[in-house]
Protein backbone atom coordinates (compact mmCIF):
# COMPACT_ATOMS: atom_id res chain seq x y z
CA UNK A 1 0.00 0.00 0.00
CA UNK A 2 1.07 3.45 -0.54
CA UNK A 3 2.33 5.64 1.92
CA UNK A 4 0.30 8.98 2.67
CA UNK A 5 2.63 11.99 2.10
CA UNK A 6 2.31 15.28 2.91
CA UNK A 7 4.48 17.18 0.11
CA UNK A 8 3.89 20.57 2.30
CA UNK A 9 5.98 19.09 4.94
CA UNK A 10 8.32 17.33 2.98
CA UNK A 11 9.04 20.92 0.63
CA UNK A 12 9.16 22.74 4.33
CA UNK A 13 11.41 20.47 5.80
CA UNK A 14 14.12 20.36 2.74
CA UNK A 15 13.79 24.35 2.25
CA UNK A 16 15.45 24.29 6.15
CA UNK A 17 17.78 21.56 5.17
CA UNK A 18 19.41 23.23 2.33
CA UNK A 19 19.68 26.59 3.62
CA UNK A 20 21.23 25.20 7.01
CA UNK A 21 23.71 23.26 5.81
CA UNK A 22 25.63 25.12 3.14
CA UNK A 23 28.52 22.52 2.89
CA UNK A 24 25.93 20.21 0.83
CA UNK A 25 26.12 22.76 -1.69
CA UNK A 26 29.76 21.74 -2.65
CA UNK A 27 28.27 18.21 -3.48
CA UNK A 28 24.96 20.13 -5.29
CA UNK A 29 27.33 22.21 -6.80
CA UNK A 30 29.61 18.99 -8.43
CA UNK A 31 26.18 16.93 -9.65
CA UNK A 32 24.90 20.11 -11.05
CA UNK A 33 28.16 20.34 -13.03
CA UNK A 34 28.70 17.15 -14.11
CA UNK A 35 25.11 16.08 -15.12
CA UNK A 36 23.97 19.30 -16.01
CA UNK A 37 20.87 19.10 -13.59
CA UNK A 38 19.15 21.25 -10.60
CA UNK A 39 18.02 24.12 -12.98
CA UNK A 40 14.92 24.41 -15.53
CA UNK A 41 17.01 24.25 -18.46
CA UNK A 42 18.95 27.48 -18.52
CA UNK A 43 19.49 28.41 -22.05
CA UNK A 44 23.02 30.00 -22.41
CA UNK A 45 20.82 32.27 -25.36
CA UNK A 46 24.32 33.32 -26.85
CA UNK A 47 24.15 34.67 -30.79
CA UNK A 48 27.70 33.98 -32.49
CA UNK A 49 26.53 35.07 -35.38
CA UNK A 50 28.63 37.74 -36.36
CA UNK A 51 26.88 40.98 -38.32
CA UNK A 52 30.54 41.75 -40.67
CA UNK A 53 31.14 37.84 -41.58
CA UNK A 54 31.00 38.64 -45.45
CA UNK A 55 32.99 41.69 -45.00
CA UNK A 56 36.33 40.05 -44.82
CA UNK A 57 39.53 41.99 -45.68
CA UNK A 58 41.33 40.46 -48.84
CA UNK A 59 44.56 40.88 -46.85
CA UNK A 60 42.79 38.23 -44.33
CA UNK A 61 41.60 35.92 -46.53
CA UNK A 62 44.91 35.33 -47.88
CA UNK A 63 46.05 35.10 -44.52
CA UNK A 64 44.11 32.36 -43.71
CA UNK A 65 44.18 30.59 -46.58
CA UNK A 66 48.58 30.32 -45.79
CA UNK A 67 47.78 29.02 -41.87
CA UNK A 68 45.53 26.60 -43.77
CA UNK A 69 47.88 25.77 -46.66
CA UNK A 70 50.81 25.62 -43.51
CA UNK A 71 48.06 22.98 -41.21
CA UNK A 72 47.50 20.76 -44.35
CA UNK A 73 51.29 20.21 -44.96
CA UNK A 74 52.22 19.97 -41.69
CA UNK A 75 49.62 17.26 -40.99
CA UNK A 76 50.80 15.31 -44.19
CA UNK A 77 54.39 15.28 -42.83
CA UNK A 78 52.93 13.33 -39.79
CA UNK A 79 53.31 9.63 -40.49
CA UNK A 80 50.54 6.98 -40.45
CA UNK A 81 51.92 5.40 -37.65
CA UNK A 82 52.04 8.73 -35.52
CA UNK A 83 48.63 9.11 -35.78
CA UNK A 84 47.36 5.81 -34.58
CA UNK A 85 49.44 6.55 -31.76
CA UNK A 86 47.73 9.25 -31.17
CA UNK A 87 44.45 7.56 -31.40
CA UNK A 88 45.60 5.74 -28.80
CA UNK A 89 46.63 8.05 -26.32
CA UNK A 90 43.34 10.30 -27.28
CA UNK A 91 41.13 7.23 -26.12
CA UNK A 92 43.32 6.50 -23.14
CA UNK A 93 42.52 10.02 -22.31
CA UNK A 94 38.59 10.00 -23.18
CA UNK A 95 38.84 6.52 -20.99
CA UNK A 96 40.39 8.20 -18.38
CA UNK A 97 38.02 11.34 -18.25
CA UNK A 98 34.67 9.01 -18.23
CA UNK A 99 36.00 7.24 -14.94
CA UNK A 100 37.15 10.39 -13.59
CA UNK A 101 33.37 11.86 -14.23
CA UNK A 102 31.64 8.68 -13.27
CA UNK A 103 33.79 8.27 -9.90
CA UNK A 104 33.16 12.05 -9.17
CA UNK A 105 29.47 12.01 -9.91
CA UNK A 106 28.81 8.53 -7.68
CA UNK A 107 31.02 9.87 -4.86
CA UNK A 108 29.15 13.24 -5.03
CA UNK A 109 25.76 11.79 -5.03
CA UNK A 110 26.81 9.14 -2.32
CA UNK A 111 27.78 11.97 0.29
CA UNK A 112 24.79 14.22 -0.73
CA UNK A 113 22.27 11.66 0.17
CA UNK A 114 23.94 10.51 3.29
CA UNK A 115 25.04 13.93 4.53
CA UNK A 116 21.50 14.99 4.05
CA UNK A 117 20.77 11.60 6.16
CA UNK A 118 22.73 13.28 8.88
CA UNK A 119 21.46 16.60 8.68
CA UNK A 120 17.78 15.35 9.05
CA UNK A 121 18.73 13.72 12.28
CA UNK A 122 20.22 16.96 13.83
CA UNK A 123 24.08 16.68 12.92
CA UNK A 124 26.06 19.10 11.70
CA UNK A 125 27.50 18.05 8.20
CA UNK A 126 30.69 19.58 7.04
CA UNK A 127 32.33 17.70 4.20
CA UNK A 128 35.09 16.03 6.27
CA UNK A 129 32.26 13.82 8.48
CA UNK A 130 29.64 13.34 5.24
CA UNK A 131 32.59 12.20 1.93
CA UNK A 132 32.37 8.48 3.90
CA UNK A 133 28.87 8.44 2.73
CA UNK A 134 30.41 8.66 -1.10
CA UNK A 135 33.56 7.03 -0.93
CA UNK A 136 32.02 3.59 1.21
CA UNK A 137 29.20 3.36 -1.74
CA UNK A 138 30.76 4.80 -4.86
CA UNK A 139 31.72 0.69 -5.97
CA UNK A 140 28.43 0.16 -5.83
CA UNK A 141 26.79 3.14 -7.27
CA UNK A 142 28.96 2.45 -10.68
CA UNK A 143 28.32 -1.31 -10.72
CA UNK A 144 24.32 0.30 -10.33
CA UNK A 145 24.92 2.33 -13.06
CA UNK A 146 26.18 0.15 -15.59
CA UNK A 147 23.08 -2.25 -14.84
CA UNK A 148 21.02 0.21 -15.34
CA UNK A 149 23.09 0.52 -18.91
CA UNK A 150 22.98 -2.87 -19.42
CA UNK A 151 19.19 -2.95 -18.53
CA UNK A 152 18.57 -0.06 -21.22
CA UNK A 153 20.59 -1.29 -23.93
CA UNK A 154 18.85 -4.82 -23.79
CA UNK A 155 15.27 -3.23 -23.69
CA UNK A 156 16.25 -1.02 -26.88
CA UNK A 157 17.75 -3.55 -28.98
CA UNK A 158 15.05 -6.36 -27.67
CA UNK A 159 12.42 -3.81 -28.72
CA UNK A 160 14.32 -2.90 -32.17
CA UNK A 161 14.57 -6.73 -32.37
CA UNK A 162 10.92 -7.28 -32.29
CA UNK A 163 9.81 -3.79 -34.37
CA UNK A 164 12.45 -5.62 -37.06
CA UNK A 165 10.84 -8.64 -37.15
CA UNK A 166 6.92 -7.18 -36.82
CA UNK A 167 7.68 -4.64 -39.77
CA UNK A 168 9.03 -7.84 -42.20
CA UNK A 169 6.21 -10.08 -41.54
CA UNK A 170 3.64 -6.86 -42.54
CA UNK A 171 6.04 -5.73 -45.07
CA UNK A 172 4.57 -8.25 -47.44
CA UNK A 173 0.43 -6.72 -46.30
CA UNK A 174 0.71 -3.12 -47.30
CA UNK A 175 -1.98 -1.60 -45.61
CA UNK A 176 -1.42 -3.19 -42.04
CA UNK A 177 2.42 -1.83 -42.73
CA UNK A 178 1.08 1.81 -42.99
CA UNK A 179 -0.95 1.40 -39.65
CA UNK A 180 1.96 -0.86 -38.20
CA UNK A 181 4.32 2.24 -38.57
CA UNK A 182 1.96 4.51 -37.41
CA UNK A 183 0.83 2.70 -35.06
CA UNK A 184 4.50 1.69 -33.38
CA UNK A 185 5.54 5.15 -33.77
CA UNK A 186 3.12 6.64 -31.21
CA UNK A 187 3.46 3.85 -29.09
CA UNK A 188 7.43 3.59 -28.79
CA UNK A 189 7.52 7.24 -28.26
CA UNK A 190 5.21 6.55 -25.24
CA UNK A 191 6.89 3.38 -24.23
CA UNK A 192 10.33 5.95 -24.29
CA UNK A 193 9.01 8.47 -22.07
CA UNK A 194 7.42 5.66 -19.82
CA UNK A 195 10.69 3.74 -19.69
CA UNK A 196 12.76 6.61 -19.04
CA UNK A 197 10.40 7.64 -16.25
CA UNK A 198 10.87 4.35 -14.68
CA UNK A 199 14.37 3.95 -14.92
CA UNK A 200 14.78 7.45 -13.22
CA UNK A 201 12.29 6.35 -10.13
CA UNK A 202 14.18 2.83 -9.94
CA UNK A 203 17.61 4.87 -10.02
CA UNK A 204 16.41 7.38 -6.83
CA UNK A 205 15.04 5.02 -4.84
CA UNK A 206 17.80 2.18 -5.74
CA UNK A 207 20.92 5.14 -4.61
CA UNK A 208 19.39 5.90 -1.72
CA UNK A 209 18.72 2.03 -0.70
CA UNK A 210 22.42 1.66 -1.67
CA UNK A 211 23.74 4.60 0.42
CA UNK A 212 21.54 4.68 3.59
CA UNK A 213 20.78 0.65 3.91
CA UNK A 214 23.92 -0.90 2.64
CA UNK A 215 22.32 -2.62 -0.21
CA UNK A 216 23.80 -4.27 -3.12
CA UNK A 217 23.65 -2.90 -6.39
CA UNK A 218 21.63 -5.77 -7.92
CA UNK A 219 18.75 -6.08 -4.87
CA UNK A 220 18.66 -2.22 -4.68
CA UNK A 221 17.57 -2.44 -8.40
CA UNK A 222 15.43 -5.02 -7.61
CA UNK A 223 13.87 -3.15 -4.82
CA UNK A 224 13.95 0.30 -6.11
CA UNK A 225 11.78 -1.20 -8.98
CA UNK A 226 9.21 -2.24 -6.67
CA UNK A 227 9.12 0.73 -4.56
CA UNK A 228 8.44 2.57 -7.87
CA UNK A 229 5.82 0.41 -8.64
CA UNK A 230 3.66 0.59 -5.30
CA UNK A 231 4.40 4.39 -4.74
CA UNK A 232 4.11 5.37 -8.82
CA UNK A 233 1.94 8.19 -7.86
CA UNK A 234 3.58 9.76 -5.22
CA UNK A 235 6.78 9.46 -6.72
CA UNK A 236 5.31 10.91 -10.32
CA UNK A 237 3.95 13.90 -8.02
CA UNK A 238 7.20 14.72 -6.00
CA UNK A 239 9.23 14.41 -9.31
CA UNK A 240 6.58 17.07 -10.51
CA UNK A 241 6.90 19.61 -8.09
CA UNK A 242 10.21 19.16 -8.26
CA UNK A 243 10.37 19.90 -11.89
CA UNK A 244 8.12 22.62 -11.00
CA UNK A 245 10.20 24.23 -8.25
CA UNK A 246 12.94 23.58 -9.92
CA UNK A 247 11.62 25.65 -13.27
CA UNK A 248 10.23 28.39 -11.35
CA UNK A 249 13.18 29.26 -8.78
CA UNK A 250 15.78 28.37 -11.88
CA UNK A 251 14.11 30.94 -14.19
CA UNK A 252 12.90 33.53 -11.71
CA UNK A 253 16.14 33.47 -10.14
CA UNK A 254 18.09 33.63 -13.51
CA UNK A 255 16.09 36.66 -14.60
CA UNK A 256 16.77 38.60 -12.25
CA UNK A 257 20.51 37.42 -11.63
CA UNK A 258 20.58 38.48 -15.35
CA UNK A 259 18.69 41.99 -15.35
CA UNK A 260 20.36 43.20 -12.09
CA UNK A 261 24.12 42.34 -14.35
CA UNK A 262 22.66 43.75 -17.26
CA UNK A 263 22.75 47.04 -16.02
CA UNK A 264 26.34 47.57 -15.33
CA UNK A 265 26.97 45.69 -18.38
CA UNK A 266 25.60 47.89 -20.71
CA UNK A 267 26.84 50.69 -18.95
CA UNK A 268 30.42 49.20 -19.38
CA UNK A 269 30.01 48.56 -22.97
CA UNK A 270 28.87 52.40 -24.26
CA UNK A 271 32.94 52.48 -24.50
CA UNK A 272 33.25 49.75 -26.84
CA UNK A 273 31.00 50.90 -29.53
CA UNK A 274 33.16 54.77 -29.20
CA UNK A 275 36.42 52.73 -29.28
CA UNK A 276 37.46 49.25 -30.68
CA UNK A 277 39.05 48.36 -27.61
CA UNK A 278 38.79 49.96 -24.00
CA UNK A 279 40.55 47.33 -21.73
CA UNK A 280 39.00 48.34 -18.58
CA UNK A 281 35.26 47.54 -20.21
CA UNK A 282 36.46 44.19 -21.02
CA UNK A 283 37.77 43.61 -17.67
CA UNK A 284 34.68 44.54 -16.65
CA UNK A 285 32.53 42.98 -18.51
CA UNK A 286 34.31 39.47 -17.84
CA UNK A 287 34.15 40.33 -14.16
CA UNK A 288 30.50 40.62 -14.80
CA UNK A 289 30.58 37.45 -16.50
CA UNK A 290 31.90 35.25 -14.18
CA UNK A 291 29.58 36.73 -11.16
CA UNK A 292 26.45 35.35 -13.73
CA UNK A 293 28.01 32.13 -14.29
CA UNK A 294 28.96 31.96 -10.20
CA UNK A 295 25.43 33.31 -8.59
CA UNK A 296 23.91 30.38 -11.78
CA UNK A 297 26.02 27.75 -10.45
CA UNK A 298 25.09 28.24 -7.03
CA UNK A 299 21.18 28.69 -7.71
CA UNK A 300 21.65 25.43 -8.71
CA UNK A 301 23.65 23.62 -6.58
CA UNK A 302 21.11 24.48 -4.24
CA UNK A 303 18.35 23.46 -6.11
CA UNK A 304 20.27 19.61 -6.57
CA UNK A 305 20.39 19.78 -2.55
CA UNK A 306 16.91 20.74 -2.50
CA UNK A 307 15.60 17.73 -4.65
CA UNK A 308 17.54 15.37 -3.32
CA UNK A 309 16.07 16.20 0.19
CA UNK A 310 12.95 15.65 -1.18
CA UNK A 311 13.70 12.50 -2.50
CA UNK A 312 15.47 11.59 0.95
CA UNK A 313 12.25 12.19 3.02
CA UNK A 314 10.19 10.57 0.03
CA UNK A 315 12.49 7.77 0.28
CA UNK A 316 11.96 7.44 4.47
CA UNK A 317 8.49 7.47 4.37
CA UNK A 318 7.53 5.09 1.92
CA UNK A 319 10.61 2.66 2.74
CA UNK A 320 9.34 2.91 6.88
CA UNK A 321 5.77 1.65 4.89
CA UNK A 322 7.54 -1.07 3.33
CA UNK B 1 49.65 19.18 14.35
CA UNK B 2 50.02 23.10 15.17
CA UNK B 3 48.85 25.39 12.77
CA UNK B 4 52.82 26.20 12.16
CA UNK B 5 53.45 22.67 11.20
CA UNK B 6 51.06 23.03 8.34
CA UNK B 7 52.41 23.89 4.64
CA UNK B 8 52.30 28.22 4.08
CA UNK B 9 49.47 28.93 1.38
CA UNK B 10 52.39 30.81 -0.63
CA UNK B 11 55.07 28.07 -0.49
CA UNK B 12 52.29 25.39 -2.27
CA UNK B 13 51.39 28.03 -4.65
CA UNK B 14 55.31 27.62 -5.20
CA UNK B 15 55.06 24.40 -5.41
CA UNK B 16 52.15 24.46 -7.71
CA UNK B 17 54.04 27.12 -9.97
CA UNK B 18 56.75 24.53 -10.25
CA UNK B 19 54.50 21.52 -11.25
CA UNK B 20 53.19 23.55 -13.90
CA UNK B 21 56.32 24.25 -15.06
CA UNK B 22 57.30 20.60 -15.12
CA UNK B 23 54.50 20.00 -17.05
CA UNK B 24 54.99 22.50 -19.52
CA UNK B 25 58.35 21.28 -19.84
CA UNK B 26 57.11 17.81 -20.46
CA UNK B 27 55.67 19.02 -22.80
CA UNK B 28 58.01 20.91 -24.99
CA UNK B 29 60.25 17.46 -24.73
CA UNK B 30 57.59 15.40 -26.09
CA UNK B 31 56.93 17.92 -28.71
CA UNK B 32 60.23 17.27 -30.00
CA UNK B 33 60.10 13.68 -29.72
CA UNK B 34 56.76 14.26 -31.98
CA UNK B 35 53.92 16.53 -31.63
CA UNK B 36 51.13 13.62 -31.45
CA UNK B 37 53.00 11.98 -28.48
CA UNK B 38 51.66 15.38 -26.41
CA UNK B 39 48.48 13.41 -25.60
CA UNK B 40 50.64 10.53 -24.02
CA UNK B 41 52.00 12.70 -21.67
CA UNK B 42 48.86 14.01 -19.91
CA UNK B 43 48.52 10.79 -18.20
CA UNK B 44 52.04 9.52 -17.63
CA UNK B 45 52.33 12.83 -15.81
CA UNK B 46 48.83 12.74 -13.88
CA UNK B 47 49.83 8.90 -12.95
CA UNK B 48 53.34 9.67 -11.76
CA UNK B 49 51.97 12.82 -9.54
CA UNK B 50 49.87 10.45 -7.67
CA UNK B 51 52.47 7.56 -7.94
CA UNK B 52 54.77 10.36 -6.09
CA UNK B 53 52.40 11.56 -3.45
CA UNK B 54 51.23 8.11 -2.29
CA UNK B 55 55.33 7.15 -2.29
CA UNK B 56 57.12 10.45 -1.09
CA UNK B 57 54.17 12.36 -0.07
CA UNK B 58 54.11 14.97 -2.60
CA UNK B 59 54.59 15.65 -6.76
CA UNK B 60 57.80 16.68 -7.59
CA UNK B 61 56.97 20.79 -6.98
CA UNK B 62 56.52 19.49 -3.45
CA UNK B 63 59.35 17.40 -2.99
CA UNK B 64 61.08 20.77 -4.29
CA UNK B 65 59.71 22.93 -1.61
CA UNK B 66 59.87 20.62 1.38
CA UNK B 67 56.33 20.12 2.14
CA UNK B 68 54.10 16.93 2.08
CA UNK B 69 50.68 15.45 1.96
CA UNK B 70 50.48 13.00 4.82
CA UNK B 71 46.18 11.70 6.34
CA UNK B 72 45.11 12.41 9.98
CA UNK B 73 47.62 9.63 11.27
CA UNK B 74 50.53 11.04 9.46
CA UNK B 75 50.77 8.99 6.68
CA UNK B 76 51.06 9.26 3.01
CA UNK B 77 48.13 8.98 1.19
CA UNK B 78 47.42 5.20 -0.63
CA UNK B 79 47.68 5.36 -4.48
CA UNK B 80 43.47 5.20 -4.56
CA UNK B 81 43.35 8.28 -2.15
CA UNK B 82 46.05 10.04 -3.71
CA UNK B 83 44.12 9.73 -7.25
CA UNK B 84 40.56 10.52 -5.31
CA UNK B 85 42.37 13.59 -4.08
CA UNK B 86 44.29 15.07 -7.25
CA UNK B 87 41.68 14.44 -9.78
CA UNK B 88 38.18 13.43 -8.42
CA UNK B 89 38.10 16.50 -5.41
CA UNK B 90 40.66 18.51 -7.39
CA UNK B 91 38.33 18.72 -9.82
CA UNK B 92 35.50 19.75 -7.35
CA UNK B 93 37.70 22.39 -5.40
CA UNK B 94 38.58 24.26 -8.67
CA UNK B 95 34.76 24.61 -9.70
CA UNK B 96 33.53 28.30 -8.51
CA UNK B 97 36.78 29.64 -10.59
CA UNK B 98 38.69 27.52 -7.61
CA UNK B 99 37.08 29.06 -4.42
CA UNK B 100 38.27 24.99 -3.08
CA UNK B 101 41.52 26.41 -3.60
CA UNK B 102 41.05 29.67 -2.14
CA UNK B 103 39.76 28.15 0.84
CA UNK B 104 43.10 27.00 1.54
CA UNK B 105 43.93 30.91 2.54
CA UNK B 106 40.93 31.15 5.33
CA UNK B 107 40.90 27.66 6.74
CA UNK B 108 42.58 27.39 10.50
CA UNK B 109 44.30 23.78 9.32
CA UNK B 110 45.25 25.16 5.93
CA UNK B 111 43.06 22.89 3.93
CA UNK B 112 41.75 23.22 0.87
CA UNK B 113 38.13 21.32 0.00
CA UNK B 114 40.02 19.16 -1.61
CA UNK B 115 42.16 18.27 1.76
CA UNK B 116 39.23 18.33 3.44
CA UNK B 117 37.59 15.38 1.51
CA UNK B 118 40.11 13.27 1.26
CA UNK B 119 41.09 14.00 4.54
CA UNK B 120 44.59 15.04 3.78
CA UNK B 121 46.84 17.97 5.59
CA UNK B 122 49.91 19.54 3.83
CA UNK B 123 52.46 19.90 6.23
CA UNK B 124 56.72 20.70 5.97
CA UNK B 125 58.94 18.39 5.68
Amino acid sequence: MAAEIDFGSVIKRSKDLVFKNRWLWVYGLVVATLTGSGGSGFGNGFSTSDSKSGKIPPEAQKMVQEVGKAVTDWVATIPAHAWILFGIGLLILIVLGIIVQWVTISWAKGALIGGLEEADKGEIVTLQNTTHFGIKSLKKLIIFNIITSLISLGTIIALLVVYGLVSLVLSFIQPLMILWMVMSGLLGLLGLIIFLVVLAMVAIYAERLVVLKDFSPWEAWKKGLAISRGNFLNTVLMGLLNSGIGCGVGCVTSLVITTVLAIPAVILAIPLFAKNVFWPSIVGLIFLLLVWVTANSLVRAGLVVFNFSNWNQIFKKVYDKE
Amino acid sequence: MTKNDFAHPLIRFVAHVLDSLIFAAGIGAFWLVSPVAIVFWLPVYGLLTVYLTSKFGGSIGQILVRIEVVDGDGKYLTFKMAFFRTYVVGMVAGLLFGLGYLWILRDENRQGWHDKISGAFVRTR
